[in-house]
């Protein structure tokens, strides 16, 4: 019945495997895929339950991409990643499979995008979002008490970069992939130890050209 | 340029399968691939996953088109006991490619459901036998399973064909071979996604042209395989190209589901209104952003639940279990 895993099991190269894991996440996360296809997709590439906790609600998935309700308590939990509103994980009864820490790690990274883009306090992606118009992106910088004039800039990182100090950030979708992107109001953000673009400085309301 | 035609976009999840796997399923497979195709066939039904399902398989020889041999598998529940629906299934595979467990998954779920009992056969495979050989043998084996019937543990009325692609396309030939020879009385025909027109016009194949799975490319392959010279010319008969017939009347009641994302699109829309339009019974689905055989190849996606779900449920009301 798994025809997708017995194919991706099929391949040796490490290396091959990680970028399917990568190309799956990123485009469920480009296309703005919910968080059952986000639990079926890490279910069918690991070839067990995954799940996920988002503010007390559990949802499960087998790799069939059929939902889980058996006793969970009773299922051991492998990989896993937490947040303060949302945890992710595996479950497996015997010892993790190499690829089960870059399975949790993007669905960690989808669910977390997930609940930025669903929570109400949403805002930064589509602050920097070309296809909002100026009076939507006016109005949710307004939400955030930031004057459309404010100089910004926009840094990007990596995805999975840790967010730099307390600058609002957001994982988007670009024609580079994922990204993290930071709106650096002040100007006086440190610039962090790993790879960052920065963009040029705008007036907020036209924070998608930085 | 057809590559800038707008087409509708695949399902989310359907387009993480096909970047996952995108080193392994090329958009356009080639004759020089046919080799390949018939060396891995990952659809394939294993006797472990018979056994687990508690079913019995045994294959019998049967005469094919002009009487040689061909290879038929019985598969039934152990404890089939008197009669049980019947279900007769032509496999995919291009018309060159695939054998009697190719598939297999989507209607062993009828055999446990519904305790029918399930003939599948290797017909011989394009281009070694052009048309008509593929639907010529699987006619045969149609023939030879009504005649066995009862001997099979069918009730000979409630006997069904099922297939998918290029299998979807014969079992569409074989229903119209059973009407105009007067040969067995179908109860039903399941048309997975079939391949049924070799003429290369349709607005869904020019939108499908190396993109997707069994793109306008592979498709060329697979008909120039069968009917070489012929293809597209008016020597093709209906059998061989069901969507040329145009005569659909008498024919059983029909199921007929496909992606919207895939070349055969239009030729199953245009089949389903052509038999409504001859007064025949059919149900028809497209799946939103389904590419080629996604429910094989995407078992576990919701689009996938949802097509094998409607037509699960239609093989139910057709067996009258």
């Amino acid at each position: 019945m798994h025809q997708l895993v017995g194919r991706l099991n099929s391949l040796d190269p490490q290396a091959g495997e990680t970028l399917r894991i990568v190309s799956y996440f990123d485009v469920l996360i480009t296309r703005g895929a919910g968080l059952d296809g986000l639990l079926r997709g890490a279910a069918v590439l690991s070839g067990t339950v995954a799940g996920a906790q988002i503010r007390g609600r559990v949802t499960r998935r087998d790799p069939d991409g059929h939902p889980v309700t058996d006793d969970l308590g009773r299922r051991r939990q492998g990989s896993r990643r937490s947040h303060a509103d949302w945890a992710v994980w595996l479950e497996r009864d015997g010892e993790p499979e190499p690829d089960d820490e870059m399975i949790v790690e993007r669905l960690a990274l989808g669910v977390e995008l997930l609940d930025a883009r669903r929570s109400p306090e949403r805002g930064l992606d589509a602050i920097v979002d070309q296809a909002r118009s100026v009076a939507e992106r006016t109005a949710l910088l307004a939400r955030r008490r930031i004057d459309p004039a404010t100089p910004v800039r926009v840094l990007a990182t990596a995805a999975d970069a840790a967010e730099i100090g307390e600058a609002p950030s957001a994982i988007v979708p670009t024609r580079y992939g994922l990204l993290r992107a930071t709106l650096d109001l002040s100007g006086t953000i440190r610039r962090p130890p790993e790879p960052v673009g920065f963009g040029i400085r705008v007036r907020a309301d036209r924070a998608p050209e930085s | 340029m057809s590559a800038t035609l707008p087409r509708p976009p695949f399902d989310p999840e359907l387009e993480a399968v096909l970047a996952a796997l995108a080193d392994q399923i090329p958009p356009t497979l080639t004759a020089e691939m046919i080799a390949d195709m018939r060396r891995s066939s990952p659809a394939e039904v294993t006797d472990e996953v018979l056994e687990a399902d508690g079913l019995t398989r045994r294959d019998v020889a049967v005469p094919g088109y002009e009487g040689d041999e061909i290879t038929v598998s019985v598969i039934a529940r152990e404890d089939h006991r008197g009669l049980g629906p019947g279900v007769y299934h032509t496999h995919g595979g291009g018309m060159v490619a695939g054998n009697r467990f190719s598939g297999l998954s989507q209607v062993l779920a009828w055999v446990v459901e519904h305790d029918a009992v399930l003939v599948t056969v290797d017909y011989r495979l394009a281009p070694e036998h052009p048309d008509p050989y593929p639907v010529e043998d699987c006619y045969a084996g149609l023939l030879w399973t009504a005649e066995h019937a009862r001997e099979l543990g069918m009730d000979p009325d409630r006997l069904i064909i099922a297939g998918q692609s290029a299998g979807g396309g014969i079992a569409a030939g074989v229903t119209l071979l059973a009407r105009d020879r007067r040969g067995p009385r179908l109860a039903g025909q399941v048309l997975i996604y079939p391949m049924l027109d070799d003429r290369d016009r349709t607005v869904s194949t020019a939108q499908f042209d190396a993109v997707g799975v069994w793109d306008r490319g592979s498709n060329r392959m697979g008909w120039t395989a069968l009917l070489g010279e012929r293809r597209g010319t008016d020597d093709v008969s209906i059998y061989a190209a069901p969507a040329r017939a145009t005569d659909l009347t008498g024919l059983p009641p029909a199921f007929i589901d496909c992606g919207s994302a895939e070349v055969f699109r239009d030729e199953d829309v245009a089949y389903a209104t052509a038999l409504w339009h001859a007064g025949v019974q059919a149900e028809l689905h497209v799946w939103p952003g389904g590419f080629h055989g996604f429910d094989l190849t995407a078992p576990h996606t919701a689009l996938a639940h949802a097509m094998t779900g409607a037509r699960n449920a239609w093989v139910a009301r057709a067996l009258g279990s």
